[in-house]
């Protein structure tokens, strides 16, 4: 059965919600995906976070499905992908990484959750690169997030992280 | 009630159609044995091209003796004594009236087929409802649309 749309944005807690325009903050609220599909009027997209370091340069903003973004630091950067979604069966998406640079520690973390209370979350210590399949679970609203870190522990020069969904 | 003149002519009446009846009978009797004659080889026939040939042949008799192939023009048919008429029947309909296996058109009785619930002679989207275009999640996990008929509550 079809699932009618919610969004354009939302979270668990407010389901229709604007899309967010002041990318100075961290947004609270992410763009409703129909699973890995665009619909008629927005493309499919993820909200990015791209932290560089602690007391650093942190950004906020959007990109698509299959786009790189990356960040480099000299001590602790990260980035986070966040959406949310529709489907009336589950599939799958793959979080992509690939970290670059010396004297670094990686660790990967992804979590999701259905507004009918499905959830899932994993956390590992993973190679340099790689890509983390996810199952998601068909829902009328769930909200996906993967998060990959390199923590520089000798302090010199820096890392660089790059990241996308496919 | 009847002279007896008018007696007279029914009678005569009568009598003609027995004659006629009678000889009908004598040709179809007579086309019969002609036919038995005939199809008594179809045992030993067996070219289909055999047997069309005695159909023609007796299908011919039965022209030269005057006999139709539905056994005459008043077999089967209706006599009217008020008119000392045979006719034939109509054939038999066929439409949606007798059969329910004929294709028909429903037709909906009523000033208009889109109205619902008092709408009466408007016709098209109910009163108070309005026509939107949402986005719904395909089964197959597609974006698609959906026309809804909405109203505000």
């Amino acid at each position: 059965m079809a699932i009618l749309r919610a969004g354009p944005w939302g979270n668990l807690n407010s389901t229709h919600e604007d899309p967010w325009t002041d990318f100075s903050q961290f947004p609270t609220h992410y763009p409703v995906n129909c699973a890995k599909s665009n619909w008629p009027n927005q493309d499919w997209k993820t909200v990015y976070v791209l932290d560089s370091d602690p007391g650093g340069n942190i950004y906020y903003g959007t990109t698509s499905l299959g786009a790189n973004v990356g960040i480099s630091g000299s001590i602790y950067p990260y980035i986070q992908l966040i959406f949310c979604y529709q489907a009336t069966q589950g599939f799958d998406v793959d979080f992509n990484w690939t970290i670059t640079g010396s004297n670094f520690a990686p660790t990967l973390t992804w979590d999701y959750e259905t507004i009918e209370g499905d959830t899932d979350s994993f956390f590992n210590t993973p190679a340099n690169s790689g890509t983390e399949t996810i199952s998601l679970p068909a829902t009328t609203f769930g909200f996906v997030s993967a998060y990959i870190d390199a923590y520089k522990f000798d302090g010199l020069g820096s890392v660089t992280i790059q990241a996308s969904w496919s | 009630m009847a002279t007896q003149d008018e007696l007279n002519k029914k009678n005569e009446a009568s009598k003609e159609r027995q004659r006629v009846t009678r000889e009908r009978r004598a040709k179809e009797a007579e086309l019969k044995a002609f036919e038995r004659q005939r199809m008594g080889f179809r045992n030993v026939m067996s070219s289909t091209k055999l047997q069309r040939e005695v159909k023609a042949e007796v299908a011919k008799e039965s022209e030269r003796l005057g006999l139709s192939s539905s056994g005459g023009d008043d077999r089967g048919g209706i006599y009217d004594v008020s008119t000392d008429n045979y006719s034939q029947p109509d054939n038999n309909q066929v439409s949606i009236n007798n059969d329910i296996a004929n294709p028909g058109i429903d037709a909906i009785i009523g000033s208009t087929a889109t109205s619902v619930g008092g709408g009466g002679d408007g016709g098209g989207i109910p009163d108070g409802f309005a026509e939107e275009t949402l986005d719904v999640v395909n089964n197959d996990n597609t974006a698609g649309q959906r026309v809804f008929l909405t109203k505000a509550v």
